[in-house]
């Protein structure tokens, strides 16, 4: 489920459903309104972890 | 004949180990994160209220959930003896895919910390590749104040850590509870230097606590020699390079 976090992740999103682009830079949001510590790469995993995880899993749409 | 030799051998190789005459122990500590009452966020925080439909709060529930029995069936093991200590998160973690990505991220922690007394460094693998990151050695604010963690007498101490977060700079008071009577000077993370062993501490929104200490076979904790050696700073820059690409 999903993959692992790190650069080649990136190359995913080329490919990657809009919807889920959209789903995961929401939850990026959320996260970074809600974690006032955040780093960006904390930031930027939890972007590709609800991409990710959007794709795997359909029933989110 | 042969038995003392074998006994000379035994003892030359133990006089020439560092670790000779000393003991090794695993500490194993629970991580806790915060909770966040998501239902209550998403009315009163005007910039989260366009993004509150009901799939987010769903996902964003049973996130916390999987979080939440994630933490408290993971150990974060410290192993130490009078030379080095090694901080890591169990192999347990594993098997539960990308909700172990995602723990191990909310947390903060990714491959190892080594501590010995010159320095801090924890290798992790991110973006793709091996790092080292050098961390500052901490300077800890003891106080007056004592309270019991698993039945040992722990002082409170305090410092505070800069953090390059998304929006700038900002300082974060880490709280650490030591105890004197475990007179080794580690703990989680990179937080060490404390006159005892650290067996509580909050981290903004995670707090470590101690859960048992066993004592193991004696062994040697090595430095990690495997990656590129960088700053916590230029760590934290070369994330906001990518963060900043992921938004452009």
């Amino acid at each position: 489920m999903g993959t692992m976090v790190n650069a080649n992740s990136e190359n995913s999103l080329e490919n990657g459903d809009s919807t889920c682009f959209e789903f995961a830079e929401g939850i990026q949001d959320i996260y970074e309104q809600t974690h006032p510590y955040a780093t960006h790469r904390q930031s930027f995993n939890e972007f590709i972890i609800a991409y990710d995880d959007c794709v795997a899993n359909t029933q989110i749409y | 004949m042969l038995k003392k030799g074998i006994y000379i051998y035994l003892f030359l190789s133990n006089f020439f180990n560092p670790l000779f005459g000393q003991n090794t122990y695993k500490a194993l500590y629970k991580a806790r994160i915060v909770e966040i009452n998501y239902d209550s966020v998403f009315k009163v925080n005007k910039k989260i209220k366009k993004h509150s439909t009901n799939i987010n709060l769903s996902y964003l529930k049973k996130q916390q959930k999987l979080l939440s029995d994630l933490s408290k069936k993971t150990y974060l093991t410290l192993e130490y003896n009078e030379v080095a200590s090694k901080f890591y998160i169990n192999d347990v973690l594993e098997n539960d895919g990308i909700n172990s990505i995602n723990f191990s991220n909310r947390i903060n922690i990714d491959g190892f910390y080594f501590t010995d007394s010159k320095q801090t460094l924890n290798n992790r693998n991110s973006y793709g590749q091996e790092f080292i990151i050098d961390f500052p050695k901490y300077k800890w604010n003891i106080e007056n104040i004592s309270k019991k963690v698993a039945n040992y007498n722990c002082y409170k101490a305090t410092t505070i850590k800069k953090i390059l977060t998304i929006s700038g700079i900002k300082k974060l008071k880490i709280t650490a509870w030591f105890a004197p009577e475990i007179a080794f000077n580690y703990g989680p993370k990179e937080y060490s230097g404390l006159p005892g062993l650290i067996l509580k501490l909050t981290e903004g929104g995670v707090t470590y606590q101690i859960e048992k200490i066993e004592k193991i076979e004696n062994k040697i904790i090595n430095e990690p020699t495997k990656g590129k050696k960088v700053t916590i700073g230029e760590f934290e820059a070369i994330g906001k390079k990518m963060y900043e690409s992921l938004n452009d």
